[in-house]
């Protein structure tokens, strides 16, 4: 049974950071065992795009493929912010109550259980840092530093990035790479080629967006074809999900086992700071694996949720939090989208989603007199306007003969555009465990408390600055206005035990070891000092987690 | 959030304690289709919601559901009497001018709210249809083609 057996070490969870930890440390020769606490998904019955009604399927559906958040204080919307209300030509404004409470919609914390973790759902941009994210505290006097430079990761950068497979031109202003991205850009879609062209003429200019999906053949894995619908769940393999990419080649190796529907409910602590053994419910029942390393790798949610369910007599706070930070320093992601129609515009709804970006701002100090940068990228595919049934909700109204007539003069001609933010996380923000309500496992559900200060609402605005301007230097007339400002709903979470040089001030060193128990690790989001300026986190959860793997192998 | 709890979510503040003295849930009901085909009628390329069965798996979802359910009965209610006699007595232009109320009317009150989540219930059910898609740029499904460049 595998899990009668002591490895060499356990990794808890298999997304990003848990794929990449694991590969790490079995292509060094360590004998790993991954417990997962979701299910394997199948694409040919899991993944709905063969279907005529694909786009009436949301995912995940898989049982067990969501763990259940409750949501504390989001926030109250302020009546001064309601330039940042959501609408749309079908829907209008929902007016809020103002000075009512922010609530979490569209599944709120947006992640996936499941063999290769929420990745198994990312678009899959892969994004280096800018190196000035790393310097966030010394750049603008908010948040924290990181305990490494942009120079110390860029050979993991590259190493991932390799080993993934990445499609695009370069890595973006400032963020020098020691090798090229081993295979050449897609090509750009319709919406991307009109911002393209809008940015050139505002002085803002667009770049091919760096994907993890293959151009061409790669990794033993198919080219793109462009069904547009990576969020979805890639059919062919193409997107370097962590269950195609990182973790086949790690179970090539013959030294990875993977249990999944095993969820980790607690860490053990044995002798000397040392934890000795994880508690595991597989199958209905509960197992001790006895481990001399453990990498805890559960996102940065379900990662805090362990260890402060782990508390005992000794750590009645949870474990590794000598420094009281577990949970602490929440970062949702900051974001804005503006879409609408261009008349002449045809075939929008094809191409590969996400395919071209404006770095402009992603750097830290970009706006004057605030703290965070952001990113625009076009996101005509990835936000659901491909298919008839996102036009019919969201920018086409009416009903009848006329509006059938509409639908299909300006179906394709859809664009838009969305802005990622930095957030500074701020003392509200946190992950902490609901003191009453329990999972089937009986572990306490994960409360989110998540504020936007009015650093972020200003970055909002800028954000919507940037999007409306590309947009209508384009001709594009704006249909739809969708934010978090009204609605908590986040695909990028971090900084819930992050990394630092001072133990009183962060739960892992620049390593990812825990300050307190020498044999436990943290390869996941949750190490993110800051969130860096709109990037994608997802190549830097890998590259971290790959350095991890070199440090435990160290000793 | 799934796209029909979305729905219950638009449905449920307005619902809560409303109880309006007319409510007549069974004679409504015999509109819907009439009703959806107002919104999405056959023309040359498409056949209309009816044709496609959108009624019947719109009456399904809907009655899954007690707000839902609730929220179509009033809705349904107010279109028999609006016009004053029953809808499907009154002549095409009274109750395209009652449909073209309800889609400008405050999101709310019963009218506006009852035909955006129809409105929205149906064109989900309607494009999730193969036959609905003639006329547009689009493969029956995403995969397995594809859309290979060039686009344009
Ligand atoms: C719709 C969407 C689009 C996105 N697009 C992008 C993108 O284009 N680019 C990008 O870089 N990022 C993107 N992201 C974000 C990206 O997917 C995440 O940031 C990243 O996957 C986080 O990695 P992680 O290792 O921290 O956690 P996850 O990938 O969430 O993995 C955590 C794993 O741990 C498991 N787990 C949790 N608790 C336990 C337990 N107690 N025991 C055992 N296992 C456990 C979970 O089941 C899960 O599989 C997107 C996310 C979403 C939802
Ligand atoms: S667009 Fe390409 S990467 Fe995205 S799901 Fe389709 S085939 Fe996969």
């Amino acid at each position: 049974m595998e899990l009668s057996r002591t490895p060499d070490v356990v990794v808890i969870g298999s997304g990003a950071g848990g794929a990449s930890v694991a590969w790490g440390l079995v292509s060094q020769g360590a004998e790993v065992l991954l417990l997962e606490a979701g299910p394997r998904f199948d694409p040919s019955v899991d993944y709905p795009q063969d279907r005529p009604d694909w786009e009436r399927r949301a995912f995940p559906q898989k049982p067990g493929s969501r763990t259940r958040v409750l949501y504390g204080d989001l926030g109250i919307l302020n009546a001064d912010d309601r330039d940042l209300m959501r609408w749309s030509k079908v829907a209008g404004r929902d007016v809020p109550v103002l000075g009512s409470a922010r609530v979490a919609s569209g599944g709120g914390y947006s992640h996936v259980m499941g063999v290769g973790g929420s990745t198994l759902h990312f678009v899959g941009e892969a994004h280096r840092l800018h190196p000035d994210a790393f310097r966030l505290h010394s750049l603008t006097d908010a948040g924290v530093d990181w305990p490494m430079s942009y120079q110390a990761l860029e050979p993991y950068y590259s190493k991932i990035e390799h080993a993934i497979g990445m499609a695009g031109t370069d890595a973006g202003p400032g963020r020098a790479q020691s090798r090229d991205f081993p295979m050449p850009a897609h090509p750009l879609s319709p919406g991307a080629r009109v911002l393209a062209e809008a940015g050139r003429k505002i002085g803002r200019p667009w770049s091919v967006n760096p994907r993890a999906v293959n151009s061409r053949v790669y990794d033993e894995r198919p080219a793109c074809n462009y069904c547009g619908q990576c969020s979805r769940g890639c059919p062919l393999g193409d997107k370097a999900s962590m269950d195609v990419s990182l973790l086949r080649r790690a179970m090539d190796s013959g030294r990875l086992t993977i249990v999944s529907e095993a969820q980790v409910t607690r860490l053990l602590l044995g002798k000397q700071g040392v934890i000795s053994a994880v508690e595991v419910v597989s199958q209905g029942q509960k197992h001790r694996v006895e481990t001399p390393q453990v990498v805890l790798a559960a996102g940065a949610v379900n990662s805090p949720r362990l260890l402060l369910a782990s508390a005992n007599a000794e750590q009645p706070d949870g474990i590794a939090n000598g420094s009281g930070q577990v949970g602490r320093n929440f970062m949702e992601t900051l974001w804005w989208n503006s879409a609408g129609l261009l008349p002449g515009l045809r075939n929008s709804h094809m191409g590969l989603p996400a395919d071209a970006t404006d770095w402009g701002m992603a750097h830290p100090a970009s706006v004057p007199g605030l703290a965070g940068g952001y990113k625009l990228t076009h996101t005509t595919l990835d936000t659901g306007l491909n298919g008839p049934i996102g036009y019919a909700a969201r920018l086409l109204p009416g009903f009848g003969a006329e509006w059938k007539a509409q639908m299909r003069a300006r179906f394709g001609s859809a664009v838009s555009v969305g802005a990622v933010g930095q957030v500074i996380a701020d003392e509200r923000s946190k992950v902490s465990l609901d003191p009453e309500q329990v999972d089937a496992f009986g572990m306490a559900l994960p409360r989110i408390d998540s504020v936007l200060t009015d650093n972020s609402l200003a970055l909002l605005r800028e954000m919507a600055r940037g999007c409306r301007e590309v947009l209508s230097r384009a001709g594009v007339e704006i249909a739809e206005e969708t934010s978090n400002w009204d609605a908590f709903q986040s695909t990028h979470v971090f900084g819930t035990a992050r990394m630092g040089l001072d133990s009183a001030e962060a739960v892992v060193d620049g390593q990812g070891r825990s300050f307190d128990h020498p044999n436990l690790w943290i390869a996941d989001a949750s190490v993110f000092p800051s969130s860096g300026a709109g990037e994608a986190p997802s190549l830097t959860i890998m590259a971290l987690a790959a350095r991890t793997a070199d440090a435990i192998l160290a000793g | 959030m799934k796209r029909r709890e979305a729905l219950v979510a638009m449905a449920a503040p307005l619902l809560v304690g409303f109880q309006p003295a007319a409510a007549q849930p069974t004679v409504a009901r015999g509109i819907l289709a009439h009703f959806l085909d107002l919104i999405i009628p056959a023309d040359d390329v498409t056949p209309s919601a009816s044709a496609l069965g959108v009624h019947t798996e719109l009456e399904d979802a809907v009655r899954s559901h007690a707000l839902l359910s609730q929220l179509f009965d009033y809705g349904l209610s107010w279109l028999d009497q609006a016009g004053g006699r029953s809808f499907l007595s009154l002549s095409p232009e009274t109750q395209q001018a009652i449909l073209v109320h309800a889609a400008q009317a405050d999101f709310n009150q019963i009218p506006g709210r009852f035909f955006a989540v129809a409105r929205l219930l149906a064109t989900e059910i309607y494009f999730s249809k193969s036959e609905a898609i003639a006329g547009l740029p689009l493969n029956k499904a995403p995969q397995p083609d594809g859309y290979l460049p060039p686009w344009s």
